[in-house]
């Protein structure tokens, strides 16, 4: 809950102060970077939440992440006040927010297809196109792959979550027969 | 007759027996019959005394008989009462009992019932579950053989049409 709460506040804020639809691109990739080291290292995570090291140490650490990323200024900014006020650790769900400000704001959508088998251009491209006329939008398909769904793929799309795997007809119908009454 | 022709000879005599005889009959009546009488009425006091005691006792007797009657009477009554009594609370234990073992009875088979209806929906779900699981065990192994490439592309081309024509219902 309160993650949440912070999240919203800061990505909130962190878009406000950017304008130009390539900088909120590349803040979005920058917040990534950091979210994805920290998901990496977690040696980083007690690090900044350790509370006798210095906040001097803290603030180096994460000049020297930021140059390494190469982020906009505002996400240093940003990355820095978070470490001022002891808010490091709430940086998911911050970038979190953000995709969704950042996303709303480029009238983009993003969905989320796991298949069995990897897809084809053209079904990914079929997708997208069918999509982004359904929700008039942008659609950022991400794709990953997972054999234990047999068959057909699983859609996630702005909380709706479709699934057309096999696997999940095959657990359908294992309900079904379980359910089935004998006379 | 010539015993009347000498009446003037015993004239005398007779005279004095007839005085011999009053003062003999006013000496007994002076003094031997009162005692006699008065033992006579003594005795027949007695007697009728006696009689009326045994009256009285022949009566007492009867009271006492007709008492007893009247309590033997009672004593049967309450005698009958006690077994009546006794009689209705033995046949009322004993249909208190028959109908707490009917009820006993009647539970234990309830339950046994229950007992066999849940084995029973245990048993089947069971069975259910095993051929549920054994069904979805051989066709995944069956379906896994079978999807080729070609086939997984396919299957992935129909599933993007339902997913497509369910957004488009919901839209």
């Amino acid at each position: 809950m309160l993650e949440n709460i912070v999240g919203k506040r800061y990505a909130v804020a962190l878009a406000n102060s950017i304008s130009d639809d390539a900088g909120l691109s590349k803040a979005l990739e920058g917040l990534g970077s950091f979210c994805e080291t920290f998901r990496t290292e977690p040696k980083l995570k007690n690090f900044f939440a350790h509370p006798s090291i210095p906040q001097e140490n803290k603030a180096g650490m994460v000049d020297e992440l930021c140059d390494r990323f190469q982020v906009e200024k505002t996400v240093r900014n940003l990355v820095q006040l978070l470490t001022e006020r002891k808010k490091i650790l709430f940086l998911d769900p911050i970038r979190e927010y953000f995709e969704k400000v950042v996303d709303a704001r480029l009238g983009r959508a993003r969905a989320g297809v796991t298949s069995a088998s990897e897809l084809s251009s053209e079904q990914t491209g079929k997708l997208r196109e069918s999509l982004g006329r359904i929700y008039k939008k942008d659609i950022l398909l991400e794709t990953q792959v997972d054999e234990s769904l047999i068959g057909g793929m699983v859609l996630q799309i702005e909380g709706l979550v479709l699934d057309g795997s096999i696997k999940n007809r095959l657990a359908l119908l294992k309900q079904a027969i379980e359910k089935e009454e004998v006379v | 007759m010539p015993q009347f022709e000498q009446v003037s000879v015993f004239s005398s005599l007779i005279f004095w027996s007839v005085i011999s005889f009053v003062a003999l009959l006013f000496l007994l009546k002076k003094f031997a019959f009162p005692p006699i009488l008065e033992i006579l009425d003594a005795r027949e006091k007695k007697i009728r005394d006696d009689i009326e005691g045994a009256e009285k006792i022949n009566q007492d007797a009867e009271k006492l008989k007709a008492d007893f009657d009247r309590q033997l009477k009672t004593a049967h009554e309450k005698a009958n009462d006690i077994i009546q009594l006794a009689h209705d609370s033995s046949k009322k234990e004993t249909e208190k009992s028959l109908q707490d073992t009917q009820g006993k009875v009647r539970q234990m088979i309830k339950e046994a019932e229950h007992e066999i209806q849940a084995s029973r929906n245990k048993l089947l779900s069971e069975i259910r579950s095993y051929t549920a699981a054994l069904t979805i065990a051989s066709t995944e192994r069956i379906l896994k053989k079978a999807m080729d490439e070609k086939e997984q592309k396919r299957v992935v081309d129909e599933t993007i049409e339902e997913v497509i024509q369910e957004l488009e219902k919901r839209a």
